[in-house]
C-alpha cells in the first residue's frame, strides 16, 4: 500500500484529463510563474504542464537497491498511457518494480476537495506545498511536494503514510523537462516491512545462520529509473497495456 | 590400474540396478517438468508471495533455469541415495557373493583393487549427474525456454540475468561432483566394513539424512554444529547462484569435502589393508 501510494508523482507528471492539453502546451514552453503565487493557482500550473503528454514509451536503466533483492542493473523499455497506465517491460527477463505504485496518479492527489494545500514557505529556492488529506481513514497523512516554480516541476515529494512509513521521490529533469517528464527518478521507501520469511528454502549458510547480521530497523530501499530517451505522445503499441 | 578399472565399470553398468538410478532420476525430472508445466504459475506464486505483495513482477520467471534449479533442490536427499545404491555394494557385493577373496588373489593388490573400485564408484557419480545435467538443464531449457533466474532464499531474492547463469551451472555440477564423491567415499568405507550390500547403503543414506537435518534445522544449538557437518557443505553448490559469489565459503566447503574424501578413503585404506578376507 505504501509504496503504491507513494510513486503517485512519476506516473503523474502525465495523468490529467485529454481537454486541457493545449493550455498544457503552452506551459510545456517554459512558463514562469510569480514567486510567491497562490499554492492553488501553483498546484493547477504544475498540473496543466504535464497534461501535454497522452503517452510515452522510453528507453531507461532500472537500478534497484534494496538490501535483500540482489538485482543487477538492467535495460528496460518504459510505457505510459494516460490516465495512469504505466508498465515496464525487460526484453527476455524479469523486471521488478513496487507494486502498484506507478499506477497511482497525482491528477487524483491534487483534486480540489480531496486535500487541502497549504503554503509552506520556501526551502533550497524551492516552493514546499503542503497536502493534507480532507478526508480521515486513508493512508496518507500528508505529501510535501518541493516545486521549481520556475520550471513547474515537481523536483521531490515526500509522502508520510499511517502503516507504511514515509517514502520519497526525488526527480531530475533534462531533455525532457518541457514535458515534465524526467531524466531520472529515484524513489526512496523503507524496507523493514518487506523481509522475506525464513524457512522457504534450504539456504547455504557455512558459518550457521546466527551469524547472518540483522537488517537494520531504520534500512531504505531505493529503485532508481534513468531514462535515456522518451518518444512523446506517438502513441503506445495495442497490447502492451492491458 | 586401465584393465581392473573397466572390470569395475563394466560389472557396475551390467547390474540392472545401477539403471534404476539413471531411470528414477529421469522420472524425477520429468514428473517435476510435467508438473511445473501444467501448473507452474500456482507455484510460483505461492515460492515468490512475500515477494510478490509488495513487488511487481514482470517476465518469464518460469523458466528453464528455474525450473532445473528448482529439481536440484528437490534432488537434496534423493541422489545421495542413489549414489549409495552403487557405491555400497562395491566390497560388500563381492564379499556376500563369495568373490572378494579370489580377487584378492590376482597380482593386483590391495591397493589397486580399491582404487580401481574407487574411481569407478567416482565415474558413476559423475556419470549419474551428467544425466541429471541433461535432463534437467537442457531438458527444462527445451521445454520451458531461458531467461533470467530469480532465486528466493530465506532472507533474500537474487535476480540474474540470463547471459549470466550458464557457467553457473556448470560450477554447480562441478561441485555436485565433489559433493556426492564425499557420499560414495563413506558408503564405500561402510562397504569395506560389511560383509552384505544393504548394511552400507541404509548406513550411508542414514548418516547423510541424519546430518542433513542437523544442517538445516534452524536452532541455534545446531547451529554451532553445521560448520563441521560435510552435509553443510554439500550446499555449496548454491553459492554459485548468490550474488555475489561468495568465493571464499565455496572454496572452503570444496576444501572440507575434499578433506572429506581424503580421510575416509584413507581410513577405507587403511582398514582394507588390514581387513581379515573371509568370503
Amino acid at each position: 500500500m505504501g509504496l503504491r501510494i507513494a510513486m503517485f508523482f512519476w506516473a503523474a507528471l502525465a495523468a490529467a484529463p485529454a481537454g486541457r492539453a493545449s493550455f498544457a502546451r503552452a506551459t510545456a514552453r517554459h512558463t514562469a510563474v510569480s514567486p510567491q503565487r497562490d499554492v492553488k493557482v501553483l498546484l493547477a500550473a504544475v498540473r496543466a504542464k504535464v497534461e501535454s503528454v497522452r503517452d510515452y514509451s522510453a528507453d531507461a536503466r532500472l537500478v534497484i537497491d534494496v538490501s535483500f533483492m540482489k538485482v543487477p542493473p538492467s535495460d528496460v523499455r518504459v510505457y505510459f498511457k494516460r490516465p495512469d497506465q504505466f508498465r515496464v517491460i525487460k526484453q527476455g527477463g524479469i523486471s521488478i518494480l513496487p507494486k502498484g505504485g506507478l499506477n497511482v496518479s497525482l491528477n487524483a492527489l491534487l483534486k480540489e476537495g480531496d486535500f487541502a494545500a497549504v503554503d509552506a514557505g520556501n526551502e533550497g529556492g524551492l516552493r514546499v506545498v503542503k497536502l493534507v488529506p480532507l478526508k480521515d481513514g486513508g493512508d496518507i497523512v500528508l505529501t510535501t511536494l518541493y516545486i521549481d516554480e520556475t520550471t513547474l516541476l515537481v523536483r521531490r515529494a515526500i509522502t508520510s503514510t499511517r502503516n507504511n512509513g514515509t517514502f520519497e521521490l526525488d526527480l531530475d529533469y533534462g531533455r525532457y523537462a518541457a514535458y515534465a517528464l524526467p531524466d531520472k527518478a529515484e524513489f526512496i521507501f523503507n524496507t523493514a516491512g518487506y523481509k522475506l520469511p525464513k524457512g522457504l528454502s534450504l539456504d547455504y549458510d557455512p558459518h550457521g545462520s546466527a551469524n547472518a547480521p540483522a537488517p537494520p530497523a531504520d534500512a531504505k530501499g531505493k529503485i532508481t529509473l534513468l531514462y535515456a530517451k522518451y518518444v512523446v505522445n506517438k502513441g503506445v503499441p495495442d497490447g502492451i497495456i492491458q | 590400474m586401465w584393465p581392473l578399472l573397466r572390470i569395475e565399470l563394466w560389472k557396475i553398468f551390467r547390474k540392472p540396478r545401477t539403471y534404476i538410478s539413471f531411470l528414477a532420476i529421469a522420472a524425477m525430472v520429468w514428473l517435476i517438468q510435467l508438473g511445473l508445466y501444467s501448473d507452474g504459475e500456482s507455484y510460483i506464486r505461492f515460492g515468490m508471495q512475500s515477494l510478490t505483495s509488495s513487488f511487481d513482477l514482470s517476465g518469464h520467471i518460469l523458466n528453464g533455469y528455474l525450473v532445473c534449479y528448482i529439481i536440484l533442490q528437490t534432488f537434496l536427499m534423493q541422489v545421495p541415495l542413489l549414489i549409495a545404491l552403487v557405491a555400497g555394494d562395491m566390497i560388500a557385493g563381492e564379499a556376500a557373493g563369495g568373490t572378494l577373496r579370489l580377487l584378492l588373489t590376482k597380482p593386483p593388490g590391495r591397493g589397486q583393487l580399491l582404487a580401481a573400485k574407487f574411481t569407478a564408484t567416482f565415474v558413476y557419480t559423475v556419470s549419474l549427474l551428467v544425466w541429471m545435467a541433461l535432463l534437467a538443464l537442457l531438458g527444462s531449457v527445451l521445454i520451458f525456454g531461458r531467461g533470467d533466474l530469480m532465486i528466493m532464499r530465506n532472507t533474500e531474492m537474487d535476480l540474474i540475468l540470463s547471459g549470466d547463469i550458464l557457467w553457473r551451472y556448470f560450477a554447480a555440477f562441478c561441485f555436485a561432483t565433489v559433493a556426492m564423491t564425499v557420499v560414495g567415499s563413506l558408503a564405500l568405507l561402510f562397504s569395506i566394513l560389511s560383509e552384505n550390500a544393504i548394511g552400507p547403503i541404509v548406513a550411508t543414506v542414514s548418516v547423510v539424512i541424519v546430518l542433513t537435518i542437523l544442517s538445516t534445522m534452524d536452532i541455534p544449538f545446531f547451529d554451532r554444529l553445521k560448520p563441521y557437518l560435510f552435509t553443510t557443505h554439500m550446499l555449496g553448490w548454491k553459492g554459485f547462484f548468490y550474488s555475489p559469489v561468495p568465493w571464499r565459503d565455496i572454496l572452503r566447503s570444496a576444501g572440507i569435502l575434499v578433506a572429506h574424501i581424503v580421510v575416509l578413503a584413507g581410513v577405507g585404506w587403511g582398514i582394507f589393508k588390514r581387513k581379515d578376507i573371509l568370503s
